[in-house]
């Protein structure tokens, strides 16, 4: 994110705005342990579930960057991860992320005007309402993000499901006839030794 | 008098004192956590495993209770705790997150360091285990197998039985070795998995058992499975010792599991699993419940892991428009898809080797050890970790096996290269973004009929 305007105002924070799609998701404990932001996300997403099982609304991450007013260039790392997607008999599943929003909220006595648009809908009102919000213009740099990840394909299910058990039993009937084996030789072994 | 096999395998002992093993492993692990924090610090993928945070937030969350985070128990307002199910996905006892609290006071890494001093505790009773009770076993086994012994040598001075405690103390240094400098068994302990503390309670468990101290095997039977359930099925095995009386028969060996004595023994192991429960429940109430022992019994799996239910849960997710409905589908396809057909024969076999092998004191580790692989093999999900429930007892299984090198290095092998096979797959997936869903599929099930036959092969050299 290139900062080339740090405004006048010392106690202007530093904000970005991640939109995250159903299929990918934020660890907000991992995120609590970067020094360089603190993290808000909503709503709280299931960090274990397929996207198959989740409610297929975006969900919104909010940094409040600790940055030095110095460089222009402020990095800021944001560990994602992909669900597994639903299956598909395309072996792949591409997913579109919007590119981050940065902003700044400065924080205003009187009646601060709307924020800009891309940003009403997801900032919290307390935030909107006591904070002139100057969004910091995309950069060529910030396109949306194209991400890929494989997916199961349906056509397997019926060789999977029938091989999956018809493995497990044959071991299960294997291991049942390895063990009384076993048990009647040290049965009769510990017979002879007593005898 | 030492055994034949002793005598002769005393030119191949290494020249090493338990003490000094023990400080070798100390010294590796300390170097490890210490390793651990800088590389963290340096590299976007961790040595500390996932699984470390979570207990750490667990136990910030114990010591922090805020409204919004509080022990929902009848007794938790009382105790002023916080709730560790606050944080996400931790699913552990509740003592597991309050022996990590100095994480949050006195140092990030002190879970490890407890973990890595359970390792340490778990190496010297296996010493024990082997010096007083298996290697001296094994020893009168091969004295009353082979032929009479002579006059000669019952009558030798006291300094031969020295040289033979020496030689028992170098070959059980030599079996515990195995376990302490084991790369899977300290790099696990060590990136701040907790099965160190489980794998503790359950030797113990074993070690009072072998010693026939019943009362304290049972209440450390119900600890460990208060702990993680799956310990509950070394109970099966321990009942057919408990119990008095004699004759060879099946008749008589189940009359002995519901003799006094084991019903004692099972009323006690019992009531520690159920007190120990009743108290957490008390003080956290049913995210306790839940999270502990609840969540396991409808648990999916869906991502890859050893198992190859893995990617049959995955393609059958049931989804919020489509909830799984056994009811509506046809009959084969309900069997396949029921979760008796998963559960049955993994409980059939995890218990049904119990009462097959634990009928004699001298068997109990193999029953053990039997029992806690087909558990892991036929479980619906499997990763590196739960390889430690069984490995933990093969140092003391290793004195009863009879096999070449080569079948050693054999069995070894399919062991190791079934793991490896499957994670060469698994690495395409996670960090190349392959679609190999298919082929890791196949890997899974090559992994369980290798660690079978592997297992079928120990069966048939033990004892021998």
């Amino acid at each position: 994110m290139r900062v080339d305007d740090w405004p006048p105002v010392a106690h202007c924070s530093l904000h970005v705005l991640h939109v995250l799609p159903p299929d990918v998701y934020a660890d907000p404990y991992e995120l609590a342990l970067r020094p360089a932001y603190s993290a808000r996300l909503h709503p709280a997403s299931d960090l274990e579930l397929p996207v198959a099982a989740v409610d297929h609304a975006d969900s919104v991450l909010i940094l409040d960057v600790h940055a030095p007013r110095t460089a222009p260039d402020v990095l800021v790392d944001v560990p994602l991860h992909a669900r597994y997607g639903i299956p598909a008999p395309a072996s792949y599943h591409p997913i579109a992320l919007p590119p981050p929003l940065g902003f700044w909220a400065c924080p205003s006595s009187a009646h601060p005007p709307p924020p800009p648009p891309q940003l009403q809908p997801y900032l919290p009102l307390e935030t909107a309402s006591s904070h002139a919000i100057s969004l910091i213009p995309s950069s060529a740099a910030d396109e949306r993000a194209h991400i890929v990840i494989p997916v199961g394909t349906p056509d397997h299910l019926p060789l999977v499901d029938i091989g999956t058990v018809s493995v497990m039993l044959l071991m299960f009937v294997y291991l049942v006839y390895a063990s009384v084996s076993t048990a009647q030789r040290l049965h009769s072994d510990h017979r002879a030794k007593k005898d | 008098m030492v055994s034949k096999s002793l005598v002769s395998l005393q030119r191949h002992l290494p020249q090493l004192s338990f003490s000094r093993v023990l400080a070798i492993s100390a010294v590796l692990r300390v170097a490890l956590i210490l390793y651990s924090e800088w590389h963290d610090a340096h590299s976007t993928v961790k040595y500390t495993d996932v699984d470390y945070r979570v207990f750490s937030d667990a136990a910030h969350f114990v010591l922090n209770p805020t409204s919004a985070n509080r022990a929902q128990g009848y007794l938790g307002l009382w105790t002023g705790s916080g709730d560790p199910y606050t944080r996400a996905t931790y699913r552990y006892t509740p003592l597991l997150a309050l022996l990590l609290t100095p994480n949050e006071w006195l140092h990030p890494s002190f879970g490890k360091y407890l973990f890595a001093v359970c390792d340490l505790l778990t190496g010297m009773l296996m010493y024990r285990m082997l010096v007083d009770i298996i290697l001296p076993l094994g020893a009168k086994c091969e004295g009353s197998a082979s032929s009479s012994v002579s006059s000669a040598d019952q009558e030798k001075p006291t300094d031969t039985t020295t040289a033979d405690t020496r030689v028992l103390e170098r070959y059980a240094t030599l079996l515990v070795s195995v376990h302490l400098l084991n790369p899977l068994v300290f790099t696990i302990s060590t990136r701040g998995s907790s099965e160190a503390i489980l794998l503790l309670f359950v030797l113990s468990t074993i070690y009072c058992a072998l010693k026939r101290r019943w009362n304290a095997a049972a209440v450390l039977l119900g600890l460990s499975t208060h702990w993680k359930i799956y310990p509950f099925i070394y109970g099966v095995a321990c009942l057919g010792l408990v119990g008095n009386g004699v004759g060879r028969g099946w008749k008589e060996y189940l009359q002995r599991m519901v003799d006094p004595r084991a019903l004692k023994f099972g009323a006690l192991s019992a009531a520690t699993f159920a007190a120990l429960g009743a108290l957490m429940y008390l003080i956290w109430g049913y995210p306790f419940l839940y999270e502990s022992y609840l969540y396991h019994l409808h648990r999916l799996d869906h991502r890859h892991n050893f198992s190859p239910y893995f990617y049959l849960i995955y393609l059958t997710y049931p989804t919020q428009s489509s909830p799984l409905e056994l009811d509506s589908m046809p009959l084969g396809q309900r069997l396949l898809r029921s979760p008796l057909t998963s559960f049955v024969p993994q409980m059939v076999l995890s218990l049904g080797t119990g009462l097959l092998f634990g009928r004699r004191r001298d068997d109990l580790v193999f029953a053990c050890f039997v029992q806690t692989v087909v558990f892991v093999v036929f479980n619906k999900v499997c990763t590196s970790q739960y390889f430690l429930w069984y490995m933990i007892f093969l140092p003391l299984l290793i004195p009863r096996l009879r096999m070449s090198t080569r079948q050693a290095l054999l069995y070894l092998g399919v062991w190791a290269g079934t793991q490896a096979l499957w994670l060469s797959e698994a690495y395409k997936l996670e960090f190349l973004g392959q679609n190999v869903f298919f082929g890791l599929w196949v890997r899974s099930l090559i992994y369980v009929v290798g660690n079978c036959w592997v297992l079928a092969q120990i069966m048939s050299c033990y004892a021998r």
